[in-house]
């Protein structure tokens, strides 16, 4: 108890340190923070003079230097799930035209400044898979009506209403059309492949029709399939490409005339200096320069030149995407199979700048301590022969010599590796996994790529509300020195759907087992507390045939006295069921899951889960009422919160949450939000809960927060039993409204848990927001709420305050997550913000009550203690003299 | 004694919110358990659970009492610290069916003499998400030897739990206090609450400290003259 | 005037309760309207238009800013809106705009807690910056003025003052026949006390409290020379 009043101490404490919001000064910006900015993968792209513009996956449009790759500017448009950009043109101004199905919209753009020109709509009536192509200042859409015809509507920008474009349709017969896959456009015509014929059509004229010509006439009839490239010239040109060859063909005078060359199928033109060539990649022999260029003459398909490339090894497959001729170089744009852009200046084949854009879409992420220094490590070594007592003086006054150097001249082992860890723990290395299949260490400090491993073939596994995610476990940390962390990935494969294992270190991206394919599909997971003779903690795997896998294998032994104490949970989102495994049964020699109980949430549909920080730390076990007792807080860490959304009749949507028991399947809570809608965020820790969603009556975003006590006696203190349920815990409420719209939320965590909670929003508008736990803790009624009892009157809208936004003006893109990791250091935790953009920062919810401020006048203090001792000495002195002046009176 | 206290809590939890279930149900349990232990079970009848009207919560119980050969199987999974699994086939009033499984410790179960709760947890709806056993306990246990007298009958308190309305926002008494404060303000006599000497404390201080002094040397003043 | 409030508030409680949410009908409606930046920003930023963003509903829509300022967001259905203008440096005012089955527009203020009442705002959307988004804490800097206002100062420095200004005051002759005039007319403490001061720290040293010739004490001497001046005194 008196213990626990001190803990009370340390809260009010803090508490009247927190000012509700903590800002940044100025002079901090870029501190201890970075962001850097991508924007996907690249779909489209066109050289400008010293530009490259560039229009990608992910729906955005930007430019970039061609001298060192740097967004010069970036916007983006809508949901990339909801809207692709189908077409690039640069003519003066850049002309997009993004949408899907049926809705289109049609922007033109300032090419300097990325300012918008003009938008237009276009409202199709088809919703089939369409191209489109701008001819003579016009745009052509053309949507192909599967065996019947082709359906050209030529829009005009003159001709809109209220910004509709309206256009002119004309019908072209082609019973023989299939798909749009088959064709290309060539210049101002249109290609198509059907079955043994080639199709194509002038676009340009008026009432133009197919004109049809049996392949066989130009490629021999067991060629196989063919498949139509594009391929940009002056004149009507595409590729065709049958059992990885392609051939050049072009349209003169309604007749294809095929090149006697064979080509790869992905090269491109480029013209200059009176040049017609073609640059295509090949393979090469040479391990040291992966990649050959090759350059053909356009009409007769003489080698101009070759050269080598000296490729990157981490980096996939390239294809060329574009290339210009800028008198005595040319600039080409490769494209990697792992998203990585690269810029190649011929003739001399130098990489000028590469961007690793797999890095616009993170699918998991893990913080990583670094290891100790090498002379921290030596001193470890110290016991390691006991017996020689001069051996360990010996290495005791080195390695203490060794210290002293480094205090005076700097530490010199830090400087070279730069991978050390710092006293605070503030120096981290963040481990991502992209969608891309590609992971990369990230340095907190400066947010350098300290290593990347790319993994072919792989996929992330899709979670609830279709979320893509792989996971990350930490099966040794650091700490173990001399042997190194440990980490695992689980993913999926893309051909079978089978899971993906891939053990590595997580400080230098060594894996000396490469990847595994597991033989089963992945179910899930979950990283055990023991740890074998290695410090490497089981990682256990649940198939989809409820199979179980421990890695390493032999971990078995080691978890085999705790098989009764090992749950598992697994909810399906299409059925509603929850269900808990049992591992009790298990030997040694086979482990068996074992359904322990389970909870069926149908018709109700879930969409979010919310589980505890596996890391979390609850400081203080209770609340200190205003009349000085205690209310215990019900902390149960198998606790596991669930969101579910049903479709009503009579309320449109009704949002349920559940707080369920992992290990019993007892439902703890209920309760349910009539006219509710998604999306819902959770947030789950401690004893709390808070959660967002749209409320359709109100037409807002509320943010609700649950808060579970045990009540004034707690039922067990020692260690948390889930089969010992002795009372339901009482649950205090209260809800907010969030002027915002949140795209992602969580909860800062610290390395004890005594320092107050933020809650970190994401919002639509590209900011993370803090809000302080103080703020949204539920009140209790019926009692007094102030400063003395660290409580915040209730205010229903959540105020936001521009200084609460941790990452100023570095608006974000597209926000996907929000990791959390605590530091060393217990005020502080380390923040990554993922998405278009990647930021991380440090946020100290308590201020840095820990340490001194940076600010800190040092020279003031020395300044002012040395002017005090002087002072002392000095009317020392004169009360002497003076004291002998009176004696003398 | 602690008995007591956790009943009265876990009924007390009922009626002290509002529930929000629309439409008054009714339900059938068909309760099965496994005494047998080991990883594949054998269920067998213990008993059937009506819950007549949900929105009262009220349940009839029938389970028969413990064969001798039962009694000796809940003995001996106790003994064993084995789980004692039942499986719940609900039968709503529209006739859908649905079937839970739920799982204690067999220690637990026999050393509070049989004396379960079982937790029927509904949706807003009314259809029932969740069957739970629980059996009432401080702690947990890792088997026990009771002995078979105590092993007689199954009392089994039945809670309907539904699911609460949430709160919402709570604008009005906002509204009303800024209103308050907005009335107090035109009115003007938003007076500032903090007493005369909280305010110029720092003016006094210095006075008072003066006339302190000055008391101080006064009677000695007077007694020099003396 | 009063009238058409009246009216207006009506009809907003009415739909308030019953018709927040509006059919979705078929055809597509353009929210319009345009952004006025603060009159510093044109000169300091000249290309704020690209990095403003319009988003409708948190960004289910986004409208994209000319270089005039003005904005439209296409491809709506009739409902109910959010516009938010997105600036990194400047904070805009969002909007509500209700396009009803009919395509009729209207825009209002955005009141999350109250939300039936009604601020109308004209359509199309005219969209002033509120002011420059203040992120960052301003540092405080050591100012005299604050510290000499600091009332702890304040509380030292004021009788320091008056100890080291009014003994110079006594000194002067005419002051001092002044004081003894008014001494003389008026036998209160006051006067004496002030003597008191006066004469304690006529002599003006390092060591506070001397003692003076009077051999009156204070409080304010220190210690350890209090037994030692006392015993002439008693002596």
């Amino acid at each position: 108890m008196a213990n626990f009043r001190s803990i009370y101490k340390i809260q009010v404490f803090l508490t009247i340190l927190i000012h509700l919001t903590v800002a940044l000064y100025e002079d901090q910006v870029g501190k201890f923070d970075w962001k850097r900015s991508f924007v996907g993968k690249v779909k489209f792209v066109s050289f400008e003079a010293k530009r490259i513009i560039v229009a990608t996956e992910e729906n955005v449009l930007a430019t970039l230097n061609l001298n060192n790759g740097d967004i010069q500017w970036r916007q983006i448009l809508e949901d990339p799930s909801n809207y692709q950009l189908e077409l690039l043109h640069v003519n003066k101004d850049i002309l997009t035209v993004s949408g899907v199905r049926n809705n289109w919209l049609v922007r033109t753009w300032n090419i300097n400044t990325g300012t918008l020109l003009a938008e237009w709509v276009i409202n199709a009536e088809r919703t089939v898979p369409s191209a489109f192509t701008i001819i003579n200042g016009k745009i052509l859409h053309l949507v192909p009506i599967t065996g019947s015809h082709l359906e050209i509507t030529t829009y005009s920008f003159i001709d809109h209403e209220n910004g509709v474009l309206k256009g002119v349709t004309r019908i072209v017969s082609a019973p023989w059309l299939t798909n749009i896959s088959n064709c290309v456009f060539a210049g101002l015509h249109y290609v198509c492949v059907g079955s043994n014929q080639l199709h194509f059509i002038n676009l340009d004229q008026e009432n133009s029709k197919f004109i049809t010509k049996p392949l066989d006439t130009f490629i021999e009839s067991e060629a196989g399939k063919i498949i139509l490239i594009e391929y940009k010239h002056k004149t009507p040109s595409f590729l065709m490409l049958s059992n990885n060859i392609a051939k050049l063909a072009s349209i003169v005078d309604e007749n294809i005339v095929i090149k006697p060359f064979d080509l790869m199928p992905n090269a491109v033109n480029v013209v200059g200096n009176g040049k017609d060539l073609i640059y295509q990649l090949e393979a090469n022999d040479n391990k040291e320069k992966l990649i050959r260029i090759k350059v053909k003459d356009f009409q007769t398909g003489a080698d101009e030149f070759s050269v080598d490339l000296d490729y990157p090894l981490g980096l996939g497959a390239p294809i060329i995407l574009g290339a210009q001729n800028r008198g005595s170089s040319s600039d080409l744009l490769l494209s990697t199979t792992d998203n990585a852009l690269l810029l190649v200046r011929l003739p001399e084949a130098k990489i000028l700048w590469s961007r690793e854009e797999a890095l616009s879409n993170i699918v998991a992420t893990e913080f990583f301590e670094l290891p100790i220094s090498e002379l921290d490590a030596s001193i470890e070594h110290e016991f390691d022969n006991e017996n020689d007592i001069f051996g360990m003086f010996s290495h005791r006054i080195s390695t203490q010599i060794n210290q002293f150097y480094n205090l005076v001249f700097g530490n010199k082992l830090l400087q070279n590796s730069g991978l050390v860890r710092d006293e605070f723990g503030l120096h981290k290395i963040i481990v991502v996994a992209t969608r891309a299949g590609k992971l990369f260490a990230l340095d907190t400090l400066s947010g350098s790529i300290a290593w990347s491993y790319r993994l072919p073939n792989i996929q992330p596994f899709l979670g609830l509300n279709g979320q893509e995610q792989m996971l990350l476990y930490v099966q040794r940390t650091a700490q173990f020195a001399p042997l190194p962390a440990h980490c695992i990935l689980l993913a999926q494969d893309t051909i079978t759907g089978n899971g993906i294992l891939f053990e590595f270190d997580p400080i230098t991206g060594y894996s000396d087992k490469g990847i595994q394919k597991l033989p089963y599909r992945i179910s899930q997971a979950t990283l055990l507390l023991q740890h074998d003779k290695n410090f490497l903690k089981p990682l256990l795997v649940l198939s989809q045939d409820n199979e179980l896998y421990a890695y390493p294998r032999d971990a078995v032994s080691v978890i085999k006295d705790h098989f009764s104490t090992i749950f598992l949970y697994t909810a399906n989102s299409e059925t509603a069921i929850l269900t808990g495994f049992t591992l009790k049964y298990s030997t040694e020699n086979q482990m068996v899951v074992k359904k322990s109980w389970d909870i069926d949430l149908k018709p109700s549909k879930i969409v979010a889960l919310g589980v505890k920080p596996q890391n979390e730390q609850v400081h203080s076990q209770g609340k200190v009422l205003y009349d000085r007792s205690v209310y215990y807080k019900y902390v149960n860490p198998n606790l596991l919160a669930v969101a579910t959304i049903s479709p009503d009749p009579m309320h449109h949507n009704v949002l349920s949450i559940y707080l369920i028991d992992g290990v019993t399947g007892l439902v703890v809570y209920g309760t349910s939000h009539k006219r509710a809608k998604g999306p819902v965020h959770l947030v789950h820790s401690e004893n709390w809960l808070v959660y967002s969603y749209f409320n359709e009556r109100f037409r807002r975003t509320e943010l609700a927060a649950l808060e579970l006590y045990e009540g004034h006696l707690q039922s067990n203190s020692t260690a948390f039993s889930s089969f010992a349920v002795s009372q339901l815990p009482h649950i205090q409420s209260q809800s907010y409204i969030l002027p915002l719209v949140p795209l992602k939320m969580a909860v800062t965590l610290t390395e004890r848990g005594i320092t107050n909670k933020f809650l970190l929003v994401a919002m639509s508008s590209g900011a993370v927001l803090e809000i302080p736990w103080l703020l949204l803790q539920p009140r209790f009624e019926n009692m007094p709420c102030g400063p003395e009892e660290s409580c915040i009157p209730y205010m229903p809208e959540i105020p936001m305050h521009p200084e609460a936004i941790i990452n100023y003006n570095q608006t974000l893109g597209r926000i996907r997550g929000i990791e959390v990791a605590p530091a060393r250091l217990e005020s502080t935790s380390h923040i990554l913000v993922h998405g278009l953009d990647i930021f991380y920062t440090r946020v100290a919810p308590s201020k840095t009550f820990d340490v001194l401020k940076e600010d800190f006048d040092h020279k003031l203090i020395v300044l002012v203690l040395s002017a005090l001792i002087i002072a002392t000495f000095v009317t020392k002195k004169l009360a002497a003299r003076k004291a002998l002046k009176q004696a003398w009176k | 004694m602690n008995w007591t206290a956790i009943i009265c809590i876990l009924i007390s939890y009922l009626p002290c919110h509002t529930f929000s279930l629309e439409h008054d149900g009714s339900a059938i349990i068909h309760l099965q358990h496994a005494l047998t232990g080991g990883p594949d079970p054998q269920f067998k009848d213990r008993g059937k659970i009506t819950v007549n009207s949900l929105r009262i919560g009220q349940a009839i119980v029938d389970q028969k009492p413990l064969a001798e050969a039962d009694r000796k199987l809940i003995q001996k999974l106790a003994r064993e610290n084995d789980l004692y699994r039942i499986q719940a086939t609900v039968i709503a009033n529209d006739g859908s069916k649905k079937t839970f499984l739920s799982s204690v410790k067999a220690c637990m179960l026999a050393e509070a003499e049989l004396d379960d709760r079982l937790s029927l947890s509904f949706d807003y709806l009314g259809h029932i998400i969740g069957v739970s056993l629980v059996i009432a306990s401080k702690s947990s246990c890792e088997g026990s030897d009771v002995p078979l007298e105590k092993l007689k009958e199954f009392t089994t308190n039945v809670y309907v739990r539904h699911t609460d309305t949430a709160t919402i926002p709570d604008t009005a008494s906002y509204i009303e206090k800024i209103e308050r404060e907005r009335d107090a303000k035109e009115k003007g006599d938003v007076k500032d609450n903090k007493s005369f000497l909280a305010k110029y404390w720092m003016y006094i201080l210095p006075v008072v400290i003066l006339m302190v002094i000055s008391s101080a040397t006064n009677p000695e003043a007077q007694g020099g003259g003396q | 005037m009063n009238l058409i409030f009246l009216f207006l508030f009506i009809l907003s409680v009415v739909s308030g309760e019953t018709s927040l949410e509006e059919d979705v009908g078929s055809s597509r409606y353009v929210i319009e309207g345009r952004v006025f930046p603060l009159s510093d920003y044109q000169s300091t930023n000249g290309n704020w238009q690209s990095v403003t963003r319009i988003h409708v509903n948190g960004g289910e829509f986004i409208g994209f800013v000319k270089s005039d300022g003005s904005f439209a967001v296409h491809n709506l259905p009739s409902g109910s809106y959010v516009v938010e203008v997105l600036h990194p440096e400047y904070t805009f005012e969002p909007v509500r705009v209700e396009i009803n089955s009919k395509g009729k527009f209207r825009a209002r203020k955005v009141n999350h807690i109250q939300i039936s009442q009604v601020v109308q705002v004209p359509y199309p959307l005219k969209i002033k910056a509120l002011g420059k988004t203040r992120y960052f804490q301003v540092r405080e800097q050591w100012r005299i003025t604050d510290f000499l206002f600091n009332p702890m100062i304040m509380m030292m420095v004021c009788p320091l003052l008056l100890i080291m200004v009014l003994p110079k005051l006594m000194n002067d002759p005419e002051t001092k026949k002044d004081f003894e005039q008014i001494q003389k007319m008026t036998k209160f403490e006051m006067p004496e006390m002030s003597d008191v001061v006066t004469n304690f720290f006529s002599s003006n040293g390092n060591q506070a409290g001397i003692k003076d010739s009077n051999g009156k004490d204070k409080e304010t001497s220190k210690k350890g020379q209090k037994p030692r001046k006392r015993a002439p005194v008693k002596e």
